[in-house]
């Protein structure tokens, strides 16, 4: 696993691109693609744009136990996929939107709190971790 | 062609001390010109405040040349000798003074915005340029994000094309690209 973090328009998939430089299987959360492991094809396989993806998992008519559960287990399916084979690599891209001021509303702190979490969890798996600053990378494991 | 110098850091967080700094130093070293590219446009009182502030902070350190440019700042060159210290404050008013103004498409001004400071960059022996950070929050509105999108298309372009990148972090700059020649 690889996690690819760092503010907004900062070039974090120009970078993936960049530095992979082989075809990769995409899926955009941008553009509302499905997030299955079983539908994966390739052996290196980007997610772009966790923090949207798990926007759609956060509503106010769920716990954020539950939420945070359901999103691990996601994480866990990834990570069971991965080590499937030796080549198999997935690369998370997420945007770091959780250096503002904390919201009033509850699902809006909700889905910090649960992005947060996914990155520590991911973090916690991946073998490489860089951080984007306007193209240049920080490797930071 | 100028060596750029990229400097980014949040609200107050000294990156424009930091430049002043920095560009004279450089003058120091070179006794090149020093000159003040002004973005800021002086619309309301808080504005001028600011704008005072800093004028009076560079008065107290050495001779600038300031020159007010808050649209097409490629018109800038023309008052700017050849082979000074230039310092432009800041990318973030720049891009929100020529965002209010009838534009032509997103591209083509973000296009027109890189080959200004190309201009200004021809000219000059150093070109620092300080911006704000873009965000580390969702954005609240489409313009918002708009605004996000353009300001950091350009830091990728700036931070290519420069010599030197820093991140100030509360006063403490962060060098992230290039190399300091003490």
């Amino acid at each position: 696993m690889h996690v690819v973090t760092g503010g907004a328009f900062n070039g974090k998939s120009k970078w993936v691109r960049d530095y992979y430089g082989v075809p990769l299987e995409w899926y955009s959360a941008y553009d509302g693609t499905s997030w299955d492991e079983k539908s994966f094809k390739k052996d290196v396989v980007v997610l772009e744009g966790l923090e949207e993806w798990i926007k759609t998992l956060v509503s106010d008519q769920k716990s954020l136990k539950e939420t945070r559960r359901a999103v691990r287990s996601y994480i866990e399916a990834w990570s069971a996929w991965e080590s499937g084979r030796d080549e198999r690599t997935i690369i998370v891209i997420g945007t770091d939107i959780m250096k503002g001021i904390v919201p009033l509303e509850k699902e809006k702190r909700m889905w910090r709190d649960v992005v947060g979490w996914a990155y520590q969890d991911l973090v916690s798996l991946a073998e490489r971790v860089d951080v984007i600053w306007y193209g240049l990378n920080q490797q930071l494991k | 062609m100028a060596d750029i110098i990229f400097i980014s850091g949040g609200v107050r967080s000294g990156k424009s001390s930091f430049a002043e700094k920095l560009a004279t130093s450089h003058a120091e070293r070179e006794t090149n010109s020093l000159y003040y590219i002004a973005c800021g446009e002086p619309v309301d009182e808080e504005m001028k405040e600011r704008i005072a502030q800093h004028r009076y902070d560079r008065s107290k350190a050495s001779s600038w040349t300031t020159v007010e440019c808050p649209v097409n700042v490629g018109s800038a060159a023309k008052r700017i000798g050849q082979g000074g210290i230039v310092l432009l404050d800041c990318l973030t008013t720049l891009l929100s003074n020529e965002l209010f103004k009838q534009i032509e498409s997103y591209e083509a001004l973000i296009d027109r915005i890189k080959c200004d400071l190309s201009i200004v960059a021809e000219k000059c022996d150093v070109l620092i340029i300080v911006s704000n950070e873009v965000s580390f929050e969702p954005f609240d509105t489409p313009l918002v994000k708009t605004y996000g999108k353009l300001l950091g298309s350009l830091h990728q372009w700036v931070v290519e094309q420069a010599r030197e990148a820093y991140l100030v972090e509360a006063s403490i700059p962060i060098l992230m690209k290039g190399e300091v020649i003490e």
